[in-house]
């Protein structure tokens, strides 16, 4: 057995009676199971085809404590400047895996919306949740180990038609290095049902940590659910996190996928289109410089007749950064009509800079329309030029161009809002 | 169209499924260290080819079948397959046509490939290899003319052992993979070819493959060197019997191209598929590589792949050489429960290096079938250059078209595209050709052929035509 897997299962004797809802066999065994996985399979290897591009030999041999933070919350004024929508009104915030509630604040929510910090959630009202994490159907070593710690999260259930018009923000800050955080987000949509949040991880800490975290999505008929993804973690950090979705008939997920920084992350992004007329947008962006290391697995599957999905991924490299794309949409055999987009482009702004991409269709059904494009290219030598001759100075024109290339992502976003402070961000960064 | 006129279109059996009766003079089942001693000892070897077959044997003992490929079968028994047979024949071989075995030429003739006069009226070189062994080569001697090499592998191995040392396995290595360290353990026999310097090809050099005799696992290895400045299109075209075991065959082709050489390399395949419930038909694994070792090369593959139960192959380029160009044009059909997990490998290294990936899948009844391919841009690969796109065509609700391209790229000032799509036949296009009185069979054909017209038109003239009835005859019905 190896060190790492040895490494967990001591952490998990060592905390034992501090995970939540100990006193509920359900979630003992589910803890156990969790746990038995994940030894069983162990961290994956490159060997292996979904990680074929991906080493996790630095992350294996931190041995991180599971355990939550103990250090004293940052106020809110230093945080402010970092968060997306600093003046959303309803937010929960997370410091180092534990909740805050005087960082937090809930406001009016309509009737029929619930929205509640894992913590907050007594053993015995636990059970539907429960039950919507037993649908996440791909298992991965990492999705059982959170399944084995899992800690602190957001719970948010929307009876039929309730609708939150306004995004809510889940602000996950971590502070100190040393720490694995399992997180847990789960979105509970009823028929008709409406919600945007933005879930936004912040690294502040210099030193190694690890933040692995699942996302787990229902939509009943009609729902429709706005997720963005905002990673900014530190540059030391692990990040591993999967959305695991599945929409009911004429449902919608928007999902919006931002890693901006971080040392290593991976994301596996997947929805089940499981009833005629479901939608999906699944876009997303990735930046990386210096050493940084971004993956993005997303499988769409096409399980029903008239489903559609749309797909737009874009890549930044620079420095010595790598970043894998891995796009697959698995069409079943009785999925007639799947109208199936997806695109990948990239751009590359250094030889040390590495992608690889795959965008993968495994179609088993006949009238489908399905398309995918990949891309790998530089600047515009054109288009910088127009820039130069008009003035503007080699380095602006570069970051000008960069920035509409990032930029145009945002159009898929519908909520002006979180659209303007998204742009906001992006031309943050490319200037500096 | 009424379902029983579909049902007897789809259902139409394998046409060029006969067996010729001619004495074998084969090796028993089996692979062992002798069973290489004795084919190597049979065909009067010398001691270096012995010692890399016996290498390549010693590797493969110690690897496993790939399983990553999405193709099912039962397990190969490797041990169940006769891995020599040659027809009985004359001790110094067939000195011209008269001499063949008659038997030989009445299966050609039904095929519709008259040797002879086919290679006269068309100007083209025939190696025909049936079963193992090379039976008649023509045009050699306005080959010689140019100092054109044009012959089988054992003869080249007899007459130029060092052009055969220095190039064998120098693109595919013995441990390169399980099939290719198969092959260069027991291959029997295949096709040489060396262009010299400055020597553009007078005509099409054609090689007909034809799978004989019963339970013989074919395994040719092809080498074709283009020296500098050369020029070369080689034509291979296979068609096999009809049987109900599954027969393995591994080949290997390499490609060398040195500087400013050109090799063009077209397949028509239509091997026997197996009958509709998927019994039977040929099992095939083969390894084609070239490499453009000299700047300003280029290696073009061609291949409209129809036939074989399941098919395993990647024809791929390495661009070494700056300025070197690839390319890869591929049309693979699948019907009834046939399977095809194929594409290439566009591998650069060179600067100013470019490749081009077209390829058409076209899926009906039970047929599975994937693009898997790979384009890598190293480092070192200044301006690289890759346009990939890859269309599937799907004929029935129960068939199945799958995508896997891997595309790394390390250099930043690359261009690289990859385009797909996966679709049926637009019910608005069979609709303009009906509505014009065509009939249905003659609407799909026209629009599948449209479909690979792109690669059709890649083909040598003569493949073209015989490439567009095999896709016509195959598909017939697939869609009511």
């Amino acid at each position: 057995m190896s060190m790492a897997i040895a490494h967990y299962q001591s952490e998990f004797e060592r905390l034992g009676a501090l995970l939540p809802w100990q006193g509920s066999s359900q979630w003992q065994l589910w803890r156990q199971e969790g746990l038995a996985h994940f030894a069983a399979q162990g961290f994956p290897s490159t060997r292996q085809e979904e990680w074929k591009y991906t080493s996790l030999t630095a992350l294996e041999k931190l041995a991180l404590s599971c355990a939550p933070g103990d250090s004293a919350p940052p106020v809110w004024e230093s945080l402010e400047g970092h968060v997306l929508l600093p003046r959303a009104r309803h937010r929960l915030v997370f410091v180092d895996g534990v909740f805050q509630p005087a960082l937090s604040r809930l406001e009016s929510l309509p009737p029929g919306v619930r929205v509640r910090p894992l913590s907050a959630v007594p053993a015995q009202d636990s059970a539907p949740l429960q039950a919507q994490l037993q649908a996440i159907r791909s298992r991965t070593p990492f999705t059982a180990l959170n399944a084995a710690f899992m800690t602190e999260g957001v719970w948010v259930s929307a009876s039929p038609g309730a609708c939150l018009d306004e995004p809510m923000m889940v602000l996950y800050v971590t502070t100190g290095g040393g720490r694995a955080h399992h997180l847990v987000n789960a979105y509970d949509l009823g028929a008709g049902a409406c919600l945007t949040v933005v879930e936004q991880y912040l690294g502040l800490a210099q030193d190694p940590y690890f933040v692995n975290q699942v996302t787990g999505v229902q939509l009943a008929a009609g729902a429709q659910l706005t997720h963005l993804k905002l990673q900014q973690e530190g540059a030391r950090s692990y990040h591993i996190g999967a959305l695991q979705a599945v929409q009911q008939g004429d449902s919608r997920l928007e999902s919006h996928a931002f890693a901006l920084s971080g040392a290593f992350g991976r994301n596996d992004l997947e929805t089940a289109l499981h009833e005629p007329g479901a939608a999906v947008v699944m876009n997303g962006l990735y930046r990386v410089n210096g050493r940084e290391f971004q993956d993005f697995h997303t499988c769409i599957r096409h399980e029903s007749p008239d489903c559609t999905s749309d797909e737009y991924f874009k890549g930044v490299l620079d420095g010595s950064g790598r970043a894998v794309f891995n796009g697959k949409i698995v069409v079943a055999q009785d999925a007639q009509h799947t109208a199936s987009r997806q695109s990948n482009h990239n751009l590359l702004l250094s030889d040390q800079a590495e992608v690889d991409t795959k965008p993968q269709l495994e179609i088993f059904a006949d009238d489908v329309k399905c398309s995918h494009g990949a891309t790998v290219g530089q600047l515009d030598e054109d288009q910088w030029f127009y820039l130069r001759s008009r003035g503007l100075e080699s380095d602006h024109a570069r970051a000008l161009l960069i920035e509409a290339f990032a930029l145009e992502l945002l159009s898929g976003i519908g909520d002006t809002g979180l659209r303007a402070a998204m742009d906001q961000l992006l031309r943050g960064r490319s200037h500096g | 169209m009424s379902d029983s006129t579909l049902e007897a279109i789809i259902s139409q059996e394998y046409q060029h499924g006969f067996e010729t009766a001619v004495e074998a003079d084969a090796l028993p089942r089996g692979l062992s260290e002798e069973t290489v001693r004795l084919i190597s000892a049979k065909k009067n070897e010398p001691e270096f080819l012995l010692e890399w077959r016996l290498a390549a044997y010693r590797r493969w003992l110690e690897m496993e079948p790939p399983r990553w490929a999405s193709v099912h079968h039962p397990p190969i028994d490797y041990q169940d397959i006769i891995y020599y047979s040659a027809p009985k024949s004359q001790k110094d071989g067939p000195k011209s046509l008269d001499e063949v075995d008659p038997e030989l030429l009445k299966t050609y003739e039904k095929l519709g490939i008259p040797l002879h006069e086919r290679a006269i009226l068309a100007g083209v070189a025939v190696d025909a290899v049936f079963d193992s062994v090379s039976v008649a080569t023509t045009f050699k001697d306005k080959l010689a003319e140019k100092g054109i090499i044009f012959c089988s592998f054992s003869e080249a191995v007899q007459e130029h052992p060092d052009l055969v040392r220095q190039y064998l396995g120098s693109v595919v290595p013995v441990q390169d993979n399980f099939y290719a360290a198969l092959n260069s353990a027991v291959f029997s026999d295949g096709s040489f070819v060396y262009i010299p310097p400055g020597v553009r090809c007078p005509m099409e050099l054609s090689t007909y493959f034809r799978i004989n005799a019963k339970n013989t696992g074919q395994f040719e290895r092809t080498l074709i060197i283009a020296d500098r400045d050369a020029y070369v299109s080689y034509l291979e075209g296979c068609t096999a019997p009809m049987r109900d075991e599954n027969q393995l065959h591994a080949a290997v082709v390499e490609l060398v191209a040195l500087e400013n050489a050109q090799i063009k390399y077209s397949t028509v395949q239509n091997w026997y598929p197996g009958d509709k419930e998927g019994r039977g038909g040929i099992y095939n694994f083969v390894t084609k590589r070239g490499d453009c070792r000299g700047a300003h090369s280029k290696i073009s593959w061609t291949q409209v792949e129809t036939g074989s139960a399941i098919t395993w192959k990647y024809p791929s380029v390495i661009l070494r050489g700056d300025h070197s160009v690839g390319e890869f044009y591929s049309v693979a059909l699948t019907n009834h429960r046939q399977q095809a997990d194929t594409g290439t490998k566009m591998i650069h290294m060179g600067k100013n290096t470019r490749s081009t990936v077209i390829s058409k899948g076209i899926s009906a009844g039970h047929g599975h079938q994937a693009y898997r391919g790979l384009v890598r841009i190293a480092r070192a690969a200044q301006n690289a250059r890759n346009y990939t796109q890859c269309d599937s065509l799907l004929l029935g609700d129960r068939c199945a078209a799958h995508t896997f391209p891997y595309i790394e790229v390390k250099n930043a000032s690359a261009k690289v595209e990859h385009e797909a799509s996966t679709s049926r036949i637009g019910e608005d296009q069979l609709f303009f050709c009906r509505q014009r009185g065509l009939s249905m069979e003659d609407a799909v054909s026209m629009i599948v052929n449209g479909f690979c017209k792109e690669v059709f038109k890649e083909l040598p003239m003569e493949f073209a035509v015989e490439a567009q009835k095999l896709l016509g005859v195959s598909l017939e019905g697939s869609v009511g």
